[in-house]
């Protein structure tokens, strides 16, 4: 594997603290640029007064409302250029000043009349106003597959409960960030987006411009975790404005405090879930109903229950998704969005139903196993879920799991527990431009960009493989527009989408340059057969007869100054599929609970995942170790809470919102299981989902184990461990 | 009011710069000094992102006025590496794939140097605890705990 | 905002006294700092103290310790002195916030924060500790126990700032602790904290005994009743039961997020227990830390 297991493209510049992030691209005569935030949690801002803020010291414009209405009306412009206030701390308005402090003192200085109105802060407070949203991300809202309600009446045993998470802010190291400038009707935006393509498109439709009249450029991002996507940052657009107003570059940082707010969260969900099982312990009938909130300016819902319709073979399946729009920040997808809190409760479900049977929580599973995809009726392109329990299960030795509430090790109470994750393996429309230079260096263009997990190692790692390279003879460019177009960072599928792409642009490459050397009487290999010959060790050589070159002197014998191709993929047209495909894998815990606190520390993890070839097994590793703490945060500890009566956030630092330190983590051993997937370029699933769902259960299944408490709400507070349930 | 005139050593260069009593050592390494290989992860010293040295102890750079920066000497991450040649804590971050999106990573290595110059042979446990200031929320901590330890082996076999 | 770095308490006092508007002391600033990041405070003078020499210093003699309000908690980790003499306040001093808040953080500042939950300052009750005052005045003393009198209220009066802390010799088979309870490993604000001090005779029968509670009241609290219940007793289960349950007896938390009344009260007496052990240990002689 070592050799697959190259270093991080980038990783020179970020040891070094020479990587620029976007928003430490310098600029002459730059502004620096600080919101206005009101503290009502709805109502409709009267009038912004500037006046005293106009003779605070550095001052040089604001914008609000007044300025942002010529925008075109959009989900992405409504927090903007409407005067509707729909969630406490909301920014009514920018205002830029010579440096930060200048702005944020004029900031202060500028006075918000604004008329309040009754708010709804949580979703318990309108559960009477639900609503069946029309889809949860690319899935139907409801489902219904045979007669759910039937046949959990008719079950032999029905585990029926409810389950809750919590709301979770990603907070990536990086706070958001854009210095934009204009050069006459064109916009230079430099900004941490997960996303370039879009973030032009939408600011193409808000300013009402032709998209070739902006550059959006996002080379290096700090982490986004799904809150980078295009629309969740509005606030962009009032930096843009502010440019424009003042004819200077703008500089615009949200502060971790407004990281909290502005930019996006998980969703909190509450879910009704029943699983009916035959005494045989095969599932007859699952229902899951899921609640979550969304905004009252715009609607979001995760696919929470989508996956129970996949992911065990069960004849009867109903699923719903209603959601409740309250005064709260707008929900967006974050890591494993769906999955994470919906395999909470089905694997916390499971792991009950196991008890109730007498099963072992894998026997139950593998009997379980869904051979095909039942919901949509095809076969997988590829699943190897039973070899993750296996695989996972015998590197854990769960063969080994003591009785229920007998391990002890000093004052901790130990507890086992796994469950099963999964995500879908998507595709993106993708084109990828490679360069050959006379000299032999190679240059992979795509404009999608790099959100810290890897793409530039990869395309580098493609392209190098398909040209018989070393990777150092690979320059990558990522993460602008004026790049050929790439997907969005999100939904673990940039490298599945861009690997097909990088293919077919390296493979016209191999046949010009083969073209060229076999009709070139100078080279070794005039004459050869086309199909055999092979690039290997930066040469072109015949497989068969042993000759070759260097294939940068078929170039420098043509004279030319090299070559270029352009290779494009298309993105699954999921209507077509004729195989569905999704990752897998099954992650196994120990924890202790210490036995007067309550306390519990995650010991041990396992982690067993299938999808598909792994590029990069160094990489890969690094991504699923980071998932699987993500998903620790949220079983332990990341809840973010809004006080009812103001509608404020409880604590806006990261000493209020819990993420896991370096002093809370065990090893982890990770088993890449890898696949051939004859229905997939290259065999490509994406990855960095996966981690982050499934343990989250698995941690709360491990806690049953070790004190025989069953906790249904995330995070886990201790209370819950200690007090009755 | 005026601006207090600091004058410091930053990594061995003496540096001299004016700021208002509110900016942090951290707003004049970025905002002044073009220095902006210290990041700003939180500004309330919960992230560890901003971590500097200041007379060889480590500190949040966003937790300390500009102005106390005064006669003191700073060490950031633009100071570790030897010219071309990478610290052997860079270096091994680097092989250990201990980073990721990279934001937290200047201020790991710059908390972990101080460490190793306290103690170049920590325990595993040493090295969790010392670093558990430092956020990290892409790669899951094993790999940078691992880069340590093997720069630790390192440094003391060279 | 003005910043001024007196090199004298007598001029530190007399900025502090002659301000109209809202000075504060910076000494580590890993408290300030934030509260004037997220406008909590808007002072219109820091005083800067580091640079008051008596107030860096950690002194020792005659036994005791006489340590400056502006020395570092990563600083008393580092004297090998007071480590050994009393562990519980430098590992408790050692438990706020990071590395990087201990290289900064100070004693004094722990207690004129004026937050219930800080580490240092049960330990310091515990031990008896008494602080040094200086004012427009002259100098007075206090116990650690009168200084906090509310939620970021303090017994100090205008032009008052604190000088030092001083802490007795160990007792001879004397041994402190502190233990808090937090949902992380590490970094987090204490759900409940408690320090405690014992002395034994030869015969092993407990002499001396103070126990504090931190993050369980709008102050940390002096247990009285938790020592009473200790001291002429061998420490045996029941006397510690006792003083355990004194110790939740004591407790008028409030339930937070940070944890509930119910949870609090309950891991007080945990504590007390674990904290009163691993006194008892050190008071025998027995080394050991509390990770």
């Amino acid at each position: 594997m070592s050799d697959r297991s190259v270093p991080r493209y980038e990783a020179a510049l970020k040891v070094t603290g020479r990587a620029a992030y976007e928003g430490e691209v310098p600029a002459v005569g730059l502004l620096h640029a600080a919101l206005v935030e009101v503290p009502i949690a709805r109502g409709d801002v009267v009038a912004v007064d500037a006046s005293e803020a106009e003779r605070t010291s550095g001052f040089a414009t604001m914008v609000s409302y007044a300025d942002a209405e010529p925008l075109k009306p959009s989900p992405a412009t409504a927090l903007i250029r409407d005067r509707a206030v729909h969630f406490a701390g909301q920014p009514v308005a920018l205002v830029v000043a010579d440096t930060l402090s200048a702005a944020r003192d004029a900031a202060r200085a500028v006075r918000v009349t604004t008329q309040a109105r009754p708010s709804v802060t949580h979703m318990a407070q309108a559960l009477n106003t639900a609503y069946v949203p029309a889809m949860v991300g690319r899935f139907p809202s409801v489902s219904n597959r045979g007669d759910a309600t039937a046949a959990l009446a008719d079950a032999d045993r029905v585990v029926r409960h409810r389950y809750e998470t919590a709301a979770n802010i990603h907070h990536p190291l990086e706070p958001h960030a854009v210095v934009c400038w204009w050069e006459g009707d064109k916009a230079v935006v430099h900004t941490s987006t997960q996303a370039v393509f879009g973030t032009r498109a939408m600011i193409a439709h808000a300013f009402n411009m032709p998209p070739a009249d902006i550059r959006v450029i996002s080379r290096l991002l700090g982490g986004g975790f799904g809150c980078k996507g295009q629309l969740w940052w509005p606030w962009m657009f009032l930096a843009m404005l502010a440019a424009k107003k003042t004819g200077r570059p703008v500089r615009l940082e949200l502060t971790r405090a407004q990281m909290f707010r502005l930019v996006g969260r998980r969703q909190e969900t509450v879910q009704d879930l029943a699983l009916g099982f035959s005494t045989n312990g095969c599932l007859t009938g699952i229902a899951h109903h899921v609640t979550a909130q969304s905004s009252t300016h715009a609607e979001y819902s995760d696919a929470t229950a989508v996956y129970t319709r996949y992911l065990y073979a069960c004849p009867n399946v109903t699923t719903s998704h209603l959601l409740v729009r309250t005064n709260e920040p707008q929900p967006v997808p974050m890591r494993a969005p769906g999955t994470a809190p919906g395999l909470f409760a089905l694997e916390s479900a499971m792991d009950e139903a196991a008890v109730r049977l007498g099963f072992d929580p894998v026997d139950l599973r593998v009997r379980n196993f869904a051979d095909h995809d039942q919901e949509a009726g095809r076969p997988w392109s590829s699943n190897s879920l039973r070899d993750c329990y296996c695989i996972g299960a015998e590197r854990f030795g769960w063969a080994r799991r003591p009785a229920q509430g007998t391990a002890v090790d000093g004052r901790w109470r130990i507890g086992w527990g796994m469950a099963s994750t999964m995500y879908p393996a998507i595709r993106q429309a993708a084109k990828v431009r490679v360069q050959l230079a006379a000299d032999g260096a190679v240059l992979v263009q795509c404009g999608t960009q790099d959100m810290g997990s890897g793409t530039y190692t990869a395309l580098g790692q493609i392209t190098a493989d398909a040209l018989g390279v070393p990777v150092d003879r690979v320059t990558v460019e990522l993460g602008d527009t004026v790049l050929p177009d790439g997907p969005f960072s999100g939904g673990s599928q940039v490298t599945a989408s861009i690997f097909p792409a990088a293919a077919a642009a390296t493979a016209k490459l191999r046949a010009t340059i083969a073209a060229m050397a076999i009709a070139d009487e100078a080279s070794p290999l005039a004459g050869q057969r086309l199909d055999d010959l092979e690039f290997r060790d930066g040469s072109i050589r015949s497989r068969s007869g042993n000759v070759g070159e260097p294939w940068a002197n078929v170039l420098a014998r043509k004279g030319t100054e090299g070559l270029e191709a352009e290779g494009e993929s298309g993105a699954t047209q999921h209507p077509d599929l004729t195989a569905t495909s999704m990752g897998y894998g099954a992650v196994f815990v120990e924890i202790g609970v210490n036995a007067g606190l309550g306390e519990i520390r995650v010991r041990r993890v396992c982690g067993a995942f299938a999808a598909g070839r792994i590029l990069n097994p160094l990489l890969a590793r690094s991504q699923y170790v980071g998932g699987l703490v993500g998903g620790i945060g949220m079983a332990l500890h990341e809840r973010t809470e809004t006080d009812r009566a103001t509608g404020r956030m409880l604590g806006e630092t990261l000493a209020d919102y819990l993420i896991p330190t370096h002093a809370d983590m065990p090893e982890f051993d990770i088993a890449l299981i890898e696949e051939d997937d004859p229905h997939l370029p290259g065999s490509v699933k994406g990855i960095g989902m996966l981690g982050t769902a499934g343990i989250q259960a698995a941690i709360a299944n491990a806690v049953f184990h070790a004190v025989g408490k069953r906790v249904r709400s995330l995070p886990i507070r201790i209370e819950d461990v200690l007090g009755r349930r | 009011m005026a601006k207090h005139h600091v004058q410091t050593t930053i990594n061995g260069d003496p540096i001299e710069f004016l700021c208002d009593t509110e900016e942090t050592l951290l707003d004049v390494l970025r905002n002044q000094l073009n220095m902006t290989g210290t990041k700003e992860g939180c500004s309330t010293g919960d992230c560890g992102a901003c971590s500097v040295t200041v007379d060889n102890r480590l500190v949040c750079s966003c937790l300390m006025l500009g102005v106390e920066a005064n006669g003191k000497k700073i060490g950031t991450i633009e100071g570790l590496a030897s010219g071309d040649k990478l610290h052997p804590l860079q270096q091994k971050f680097l092989e250990h794939a201990a980073l990721q999106c990279g934001v937290c990573t200047p201020g790991f290595l710059v908390a972990s140097k101080a460490l190793l110059e306290k103690n170049s042979n920590p325990t595993e446990t040493e090295v969790r605890y010392w670093l558990a200031g430092n956020l990290c929320r892409c790669t899951g901590y094993d790999k940078i705990v691992r880069a340590v330890m093997d720069a630790a082996h390192e440094i003391r076999s060279a | 905002m003005r910043y001024e770095a007196p090199e004298s308490v007598e001029k530190a006092c007399q900025l502090l006294a002659d301000d109209v508007g809202h000075a504060r002391i910076l000494a580590g600033g890993t408290d300030l700092l934030v509260q004037i990041k997220t406008d909590v405070l808007d002072p219109s003078l820091l005083i800067d103290i580091k640079k008051i020499q008596e107030l860096r210093e950690i002194n020792t003699g005659s036994g005791g310790f006489r340590i400056g309000a502006a020395v570092t908690g990563a600083e008393l980790k580092e004297h090998d002195g007071l480590r050994a003499a009393w562990p519980g306040i430098v590992e408790a001093a050692n438990l706020i916030g990071s590395t990087q808040v201990q290289g900064r953080a100070t004693l004094g500042g722990n207690l004129c924060n004026g937050s219930p939950a800080a580490d240092s300052v049960p330990a310091l009750i515990a031990a008896g500790a008494k602080v040094v005052i200086a004012g427009p005045n002259g100098r007075r003393e206090l116990p650690v126990e009168d200084i906090m009198v509310g939620v970021r209220k303090l017994a100090l009066t205008k032009g008052e700032l604190i000088v030092s802390f001083i802490v007795p010799p160990r007792p001879k088979q004397g041994g402190d602790a502190y233990l808090r309870f937090i949902p992380r490993t590490e970094m987090d604000i204490a759900v409940v904290g408690c320090g405690v001090s014992l002395q034994l005779d030869a015969d092993g029968t407990c002499t001396f005994a103070r126990l504090a509670l931190g993050a369980v009241a709008e102050r940390p609290l002096l247990v009285g009743d938790a020592a009473k219940a200790l001291i002429g007793s061998k420490l045996d289960a029941k006397a510690v039961d006792v003083a355990a349950a004194a110790a939740s007896a004591a407790c008028r938390p409030i339930d937070d997020k940070r944890g509930t009344k119910a949870f609090r009260i309950k891991v007080a007496a945990v504590l007390a227990r674990r904290t009163i052990q691993i006194a008892l240990d050190r008071a025998h002689g027995k080394t050991g830390t509390t990770h």
